[in-house]
């Protein structure tokens, strides 16, 4: 193939869609009609766009319309005040109590606000006055809420405002309006058209992400009822304490379900990984009895058996380099696509170790949430690309990584305490809020990635780095 | 609440946001029966050719008018109707297509056995052949099309639906899967080009 016909079939599709300028295109029928293979490649893809389109897409069946309709039926219609006012007034709580949360934050703790977002082209924020000193839109918001008499105006900038700083904000665009009231609403939304409010109500998020939303609901929550307080029971305010109060109901009988369902999700994982390590160690001990093990590259080597603690890692002059699997959660909405995409993109494939669809339990639990599914899957990555690999990984927004058991803390020959007393394979939250790391200080992802790597046995010394392969296991939670 | 401005609503007799309050502020079902009414030749077609099951494809297609439904609320007019109730369409087959590749498959091969493959499937159909002949040749031509797309990555088939079978722009397919249209137009381009190499050997005439 020459260089032109590789160009020809670059633009083949282009061409086959009208998007190549005249000049382009004269080129490629100038080509075409010089050389075979390129004629019959372009007669090929001519041809099978106009099939496809003379297929097209069926219309829908008889009786779906129907069917929907008596499903829709079934579910009771739409309560007027929930989920949408239970959105509203959690985005309402979220907003209102974020400002006079993060503005007492910021005067007690002396924190730096998250800084202003740049306002986009068609957002411009409406007063051309210099930004106010740090923490004085969310003091103003503040005491707005509670003094400001009905009827008064006050603008206010556009503001991306964190409710936990570093992790979740909004961007609220305050219009002026003529009492507290008005204001709370234009404050939902804005929310709401963010997007960001859907996620308490839309199917989509993981129990996890719920879980923290709900928690950081019920925080907040709190200052709303000082902020009430503080306002006198206003008319309007008072009305959005009512609706929290629903919200609330909601968001703990969520809470609930899904701490049931996060707990439940780490000891799956968990057992997983002891059940897929009793696996590797049969299979070895099997190799060993076939005498097949000395004969097999690095590459097939399986986990040995659990030595005694103390024992655990590679002791030296062990004939077998052990090559166990780092293993790793990654946890957060989209988990899996995206970590597919992100091996797809450097060219690993991932071969599925088991996969378990939780749509059914969520639905046995009336969670109004979509499937969520999980999936276990091993990588074998060239060492010289591990740290990229997991550098990739650990930079994908909103998704959580964190090493499982032996890995979490563990030095290379040390024993190991897999994150807790019997070796619990609880994945640790990284980066996020919820002090579930207890005492010690927070480990940032990258620590924790470096500790993993560091953690991992060393590779056979007769194999350039190049050559070396090692196994990732990733655990994906999320859809 | 009203839509962020620059929207562009479908025409129609009443638009979708229109639809979408009456359910929502009103509880009116016959609101969301016309949304249904408007979408679901759409929505069933896309999801019939994902998944290649037409029972299932109804099934799903009643999952995600439900799931929509319910998440009616939640609509806040950031995008077209139709671009949001697709998402959840496909959130709604990715699940299934997750849950089935659990299961154990039986795979069926797109090679034809070689002593069956004398007569390579033309793309065009035999011109002035009597028409039981030129049906049965449409017939079993569409059959190895639709097999050959079953046969690619999701990702691959789902651009190809919306390109090819459906005839979207760049610009709406970009809008739909949350691309950029530069990968569009690379994933539409690999995903042809998979598609052509698993039809060549049955549609392209060895000899040619």
């Amino acid at each position: 193939m020459t260089p032109a016909c590789t160009k020809t079939r670059e633009l083949l599709d282009d061409a086959l869609d009208g998007r190549l300028d005249a000049a382009a295109r004269a080129e490629l029928d100038r080509h075409v009609q010089a050389c075979p293979a390129c004629a019959a490649e372009w007669d090929l893809a001519t041809s099978l766009r106009e099939s496809l389109l003379k297929i097209g897409l069926e219309p829908a069946p008889a009786g779906l319309r129907e069917s929907i309709a008596a499903e829709v039926r079934k579910t009771g219609g739409q309560k007027r005040r929930s989920p949408f006012g239970v959105a509203r007034a959690a985005a309402a709580i979220l907003v209102l109590a974020s400002l006079a949360w993060f503005g007492l934050k910021s005067q007690k703790t002396g924190e730096r606000p998250a800084p202003e977002r740049a306002a986009p082209k068609g957002e411009v924020a409406r007063d051309a006055a210099p930004p106010p000193p740090r923490g004085a839109a969310e003091k103003l918001e503040r005491s707005d809420l509670a003094r400001a008499p009905a009827g008064s105006a006050v603008a206010a900038p556009q503001r991306k405002i964190s409710t936990v700083p570093g992790e979740k904000s909004w961007t609220v665009d305050i219009p002026a309006e003529s009492d507290a009231l008005g204001r709370a609403r234009a404050l939902v939304d804005s929310g709401a058209a963010g997007g960001d409010v859907d996620k308490f109500v839309e199917p989509g998020v993981t129990p996890e992400e719920r879980l923290r939303q709900a928690e950081a609901l019920v925080m907040l929550h709190e200052n709303l009822r000082e902020l009430t307080e503080a306002a006198g029971e206003r008319k309007g305010l008072g009305q959005l304490a009512k609706d929290a109060d629903g919200a609330l109901e909601v968001f703990a009988e969520r809470r609930r379900a899904d701490k049931g369902l996060v707990a439940k999700e780490a000891e799956e994982a968990k057992n997983l990984k002891d059940a897929l390590d009793e696996d590797a160690r049969r299979k070895a001990e099997l190799e060993v009895a076939e005498g097949k093990a000395a004969a097999q590259p690095s590459l097939s080597k399986v986990a040995p058996a659990p030595k005694p603690e103390g024992t655990r890692g590679r002791a030296a002059g062990d004939d077998a380099v052990p090559d166990e699997p780092a293993f790793f959660v990654v946890s957060g909405p989209g988990a899996v696509g995206r970590v597919e995409r992100v091996l797809a993109d450097r060219g690993l494939q991932a071969q599925e170790v088991w996969l378990k669809d939780r749509g059914d339990n969520l639905k046995k639990q009336k969670l109004d949430a979509q499937a969520t599914a999980y999936r276990i899957v091993e990588v074998l990555v060239p060492a010289d690309g591990w740290n990229d690999l997991i550098g990739d990984l650990e930079s994908l927004p909103s998704l959580q990584l964190a090493p499982v058991g032996r890995t979490a803390g563990a030095a290379p020959a040390a024993p190991t305490g897999g994150g807790g007393a019997g070796g619990g394979a609880t994945p640790p939250r990284m980066g996020g809020r919820g002090g579930a790391s207890g005492k010690q200080a927070p480990e940032s992802r990258t620590e924790t990635a470096l500790r993993a790597e560091a953690a991992r046995p060393a590779p056979a010394p007769d194999r350039p780095k190049s050559l070396q392969i090692r196994r990732l296991r990733l655990v994906l939670i999320g859809d | 609440m009203r839509p962020r401005g620059g929207e562009v609503r479908p025409e129609g007799p009443e638009d979708d946001w229109a639809l979408v309050r009456r359910v929502v502020d009103g509880g009116d079902l016959s609101a969301f029966d016309l949304l249904v009414q408007r979408y679901q030749d759409r929505i069933y077609g896309v999801i019939s050719r994902l998944v290649a099951d037409a029972e299932l494809a109804r099934d799903l297609s009643q999952e995600s008018f439900l799931k929509a439904y319910k998440g009616l609320a939640g609509f806040s007019g950031g995008s077209s109707f139709y671009t949001w109730l697709y998402r959840i369409a496909r959130n709604v087959v990715t699940s299934q297509q997750r849950y089935e590749s659990a299961r154990p498959k039986v795979s069926a091969s797109l090679d034809v056995p070689p002593g069956e493959r004398s007569s390579p499937l033309r793309l065009a159909a035999p011109a002035g052949g009597p028409d039981p002949v030129q049906s049965a040749v449409e017939s079993e031509r569409k059959r190895f099309l639709l097999q050959a797309l079953a046969a690619l990555q999701p990702e691959f088939r789902e651009i190809i639906v919306l390109r090819d079978f459906e005839d979207r722009s760049y610009e709406e397919i970009a809008e739909l899967l949350e691309l950029p249209p530069g990968t569009v137009r690379s994933r539409l381009h690999r995903a042809r080009m998979e598609l052509r190499e698993r039809l060549k050997p049955i549609l392209v005439d060895p000899a040619t």
